[in-house]
Order: C-alpha cells, then structure tokens, then sequence
C-alpha cells in the first residue's frame, strides 16, 4: 500500500499514517503533485487534511483526478464513523479528505479500512 | 458596531451580492466547495445532493468560529456572512430568491450580534471588557510563524536558529531609534521580519539545490477556459469586492482571526494606540492572504468559481482606507488586477511546486500559532473574569470543563473557536451565579 500524503499540518499526518500502517509506503507531497502521482500509478491513495476536510485538503485532487473517487471522511465539527469510512473505501474512493482537529482518530480507521477492503491489497 | 441605516444597508447589499454570486456559481467564499461548483453546474451533481455537501461543510466554521468570533469581537467576520450566503446560494432555486434571502441573514447578523453585545455590556460581572484579552498575544504568536513553517519544512535545526535569532532582534531591535521623532519598530514587527526573511532564504536555498525536479506538472494551459470564465464575471466580483472593503472600512466587518481581535481592541478599547493596532492587524493580514494565494489560486483556476473576497487583500484596503470611498475604489481594483493576474499565477505554480509546499506549511503554522495565542488569550479573559469576583480558579474550573468536554467528545468545536467559546461560557455562567447571590464582586 502506497499513501501519498499532503494538506495542512503533512508532517502530523504523516506521522499518523506511518503509526497506523508502518508496513505501507508513506509518500510527502502536495496537492498537485499527488494528483500526479495518483494518475502515473505511483501512489494508490493520497490522504490530506484542512479546516474542513475538503478545501486545502483535497479540493485540487477533485479537479486533477475527479470527484467520482474523492470524499471528505470527516467533517468539520464531526468526529469519524467507521462504518462511513468503509463505505467510502467500498465504492473505492482513493483521495480521503479530513479535518486537521480529527486526523489523529480518523487516520487509524481509514488504515483499517483500506487494509480490509482497499483495492490495493 | 453601529447599527445605522447605511451599515444595515451596507451589509444588506454585501450579503445579497454573495449569495448571488454562490448561486450563479461565480464565487464561493469557503475552498473547499469551489469544486463542487462545475460538478453541480455541469449536471454531474443533482442540487439537492449539492445543497447537502455545501451545508455539511459550512455549517461547523458558523456555528463555532463565526458566531464566536463575532460575539466576543463584536465584529462580522467572513465565515457568519460569506459561508451562509454560500449555503443559500446553493439552496435557494431562483436568484432573486437567493439575494434576498443573503440580504436578511446579513442585516440579521448585523442587529442580532450588536444587539447581543450591547446587552453583555450591562451585566454585571464585565464580560465584554474581559474579551478584550482575547487578542493580547495573537500578534505575538502570529510573528513566531515563520520559526513552525521552517521547523515543518526544514528540519528542526532551522527552527531552532531562527527562534533565537528572532528573539535576539525582539529584544534588541526596538532599542534602534531612528528619524527626527525616534520612532522605533515594535518588537513583534522584528520577530515577524526576522522569521519571513529566514524562510525565504532557505526556500531559495533548497530551490536552489533540487532545481531539476521542478519541471513536471504543467497543467496551466488546460484551464485557461475555466480563467476565462472568471475574468468574464469580473464586473461582479468588483462590486462585492468594493462593498466587503467598504464593510471594514465601516468598523462592521474583520477578515479572519489573525487581524478581528485586534480590531476589535482598536475599535471599542486602546484610544491612543489605535492606529498601531490597525497597522498590526493589517500586516497580519497581508502575511496571511499571500498564504492563501496558492491554494485559492489553484482551486480557481482548476474550477472557474473565485472567491468572494479574492485573495483578501481587500481587507487591508478597507482596514487603511482613510474614508468609505477610497475603500470601495481600492476594493473593485484590487479584485480587478487579481483576476487578470490568476492565468499568470496558475502557470507559475506549476513551475514550481515547492511554493506550494511552502504556503501550506505557512498556513500550517499560521494555524498552530494563532489557536495557541488566542487559547492563552481566552485563559486570561477568564482570570479576569475569575478575579473580578476574587475566584478565579472558579472561572479556571467552568473554563477548562468546557475545554475538556469538547476534546473528549472528539472536538465538535474547532480549535480555533474554543477559546472564544469557554470564555464567553464562563462570563455567561458566572453572571448567573452572581444573579443567584452565590459569587460577589471584589469589593
């Protein structure tokens, strides 16, 4: 599994996902650069966080690769739901979008997911 | 704020405009839902399931850092006007409907907060003067940016140097006194200026060394049709960008949270120290709008939809504008060269990727170091507050139980937005324990 991850805040995210998957292949990058790497099949999935969830986080990512395998799996001013997240990962969404208040707790859970149902296993 | 007929009307017209422009789909004030726009516009998105994702993900920036925010500032900000008139833009089905929905929700605001305020004002444990403490340290935290966007860019080692060289100038450079009235730059303004040149002379120097990995990514030329949509509209985003600038420059409106406490201060406070506080509060501004010129750049051009408000560097307009009218003209102008400028930004990025890093670390930072600042801010509004009855672990305690309630519940209320939120809790709960006899005031 390779995560490229960029949005506000990379290095606690990274550290986050390293924590959560230290088997996967952690990618630092931005936005931009991300969606490219997406698109070459040099990641298989780009995680990012803002404010919102879904402005610096992945907004770029919606333009570059597509809204159809975007989401947001945790809001502003809501916390992560486990059974959303898997549902997101089903449909096979790959760019994940979060909240920089909530990646310490959504990040482990979106792991999980996609080491359970990721369509990179 | 003064509720007059022109601030109503003002603030009527703004927000009409804004939901106008949400509905057409010119402009958004939120990032995060300029993608959505084209999905909706061009029929890959039903309105409904729009609506739905714009409200999602506006709602919490209203509820805790607007309303907040401009209770204990008595100031409008962008997130309780521009990010409602963003929902109604996308909820409202006609255009008319949408104007005239944004126009109530403004002049809503507008009474609805100045009338709140001017009720606290009379309580008897002052929590509208405690407020005032919300802003003590923002400047000073904001300065100390620069020192977390290198340590997140480049390494602690930098991070470290650059603190120290910075508080060396802090102590130091004010000592320098120059001109016939030996006028002297505070020391917060070193501290800031100490820290952005280090940044720019390591990113220079870092650019330097990997120049070739700058030549992937050229997805400028793409996009020029979405650019071409945005200057066809730019009559539009003038009008609201005149009328927003003329809203700060009305003492009604503050752009975000590095300049609103301040205002604030300047505004109702400090008489003498006024126009300092409105120079600092602008050059906050000004830092904190170059940092979001990438990402609302890019989302721009990648959609076709600008922001309300632009680049915000209409805020520091309308904050120096010395009347209403050099306000709107430097309002209308400035979102005018803006977007004739976008193409040109748009393809610089791409060139070089790293400016993107840079800005997100920047913002990053920026972040950190105002939540903490207005944290600590909050904490001595409490004190105040807390000292006021001679109890201040009382309003320590009533503060940090809100604080702690809303970390264990998975922050339902940003980190931003909880400092204000504790501090007007206690002075709310403590007025009523006053009421019911069981505080006193110290004698």
């Amino acid at each position: 599994m390779r995560i490229a991850v960029g949005g506000l805040n990379r290095n606690e995210m990274e550290a986050a996902v390293r924590k959560a998957a230290p088997d996967a292949e952690v990618i630092p990058t931005n936005d931009m650069q991300g969606a490219s790497l997406l698109k070459q099949g040099k990641a298989d999935y780009y995680f990012g966080a803002c404010n919102s969830g879904g402005g610096a986080a992945i907004s770029i990512l919606i333009g570059l690769v597509g809204y159809s395998k975007c989401c947001t799996v945790c809001k502003n001013g809501s916390t992560p739901n486990q059974q959303e997240i898997e549902d997101f990962v089903k449909q096979g969404k790959i760019v994940f979008g979060m909240t920089v208040d909530s990646l310490q707790k959504t990040v482990p859970l979106l792991v999980d997911a996609l080491e359970k149902y990721g369509t990179a296993n | 704020m003064a509720i007059t007929a022109f601030n109503i009307l003002l603030v009527g017209i703004t927000c009409a405009l804004t939901a106008l422009l949400s509905n057409m789909g010119v402009a958004v004030f939120n990032d995060g839902v300029r993608p959505f726009v084209p999905e909706y516009l061009e029929g890959r998105m039903p309105r409904s399931e729009y609506a739905v994702a714009v409200f999602g993900m506006c709602i919490g920036f209203i509820a805790s850092v607007g309303i907040a925010n401009a209770l204990a500032t008595n100031l409008l900000n962008p997130w309780l006007l521009f990010l409602a008139t963003d929902i109604i833009g996308a909820f409202c089905p006609k255009k008319w409907l949408a104007a005239a929905v944004g126009a109530l929700w403004g002049i809503l605001c507008l009474v609805g907060i100045g009338g709140i305020n001017a009720a606290l004002t009379f309580l008897p444990i002052d929590l509208a003067g405690a407020l005032g403490q919300l802003g003590t340290y923002i400047v000073t935290g904001f300065a100390l940016f620069p020192v977390v966007a290198i340590v997140m860019q480049f390494g602690w080692k930098y991070g470290i140097a650059t603190a120290i060289i910075g508080i060396i100038f802090r102590v130091i450079g004010p000592m320098w006194k120059f001109g016939p009235t030996s006028a002297s730059i505070s020391a917060d303004a070193w501290q800031l200026l100490v820290g952005v040149v280090m940044l720019v002379i390591f990113a220079v120097h870092t650019d330097r060394k990997n120049k070739d990995k700058n030549a992937e990514a050229e997805q400028g030329n793409i996009f020029s049709e979405r650019v071409e949509r945005i200057r066809k509209n730019v009559p539009w985003l003038m009008a609201a960008g005149a009328c927003i600038a003329v809203m700060c420059n009305m003492h009604v409106f503050a752009g975000s949270t590095v300049s609103m406490f301040n205002l604030s201060d300047a505004y109702y406070g400090a008489g003498a120290d006024a126009q300092s506080l409105i120079q600092g509060a602008a050059v906050n501004e000004l830092f904190r709008g170059i940092s979001f010129i990438p990402l609302i750049a890019v989302t721009a051009i990648t959609t076709g939809v600008y922001g309300v408000a632009g680049f915000t560097f209409i805020y520091v307009a309308g904050y120096l504008s010395p009347n209403p009218i050099v306000a709107a003209l430097l309002g209308a102008a400035i979102i005018f060269v803006e977007v004739m400028f976008l193409g040109a930004i748009g393809k610089g990025l791409g060139h070089f990727p790293s400016l993107r890093d840079a800005a997100d670390n920047i913002r990053s930072a920026i972040g950190t170091t105002v939540e903490f600042a207005l944290l600590f801010g909050s904490l001595n509004a409490v004190i105040v507050m807390g000292t006021s009855i001679t109890n201040p672990a009382l309003a320590f305690a009533i503060a940090a139980a809100i604080y702690f309630i809303n970390e264990a519940t998975g922050r339902k209320i940003m980190r931003m937005a909880i400092g204000p939120v504790f501090a007007i809790g206690v002075g709310v709960i403590l007025n009523i324990l006053y009421v019911l006899g069981l505080v006193a005031l110290a004698a």
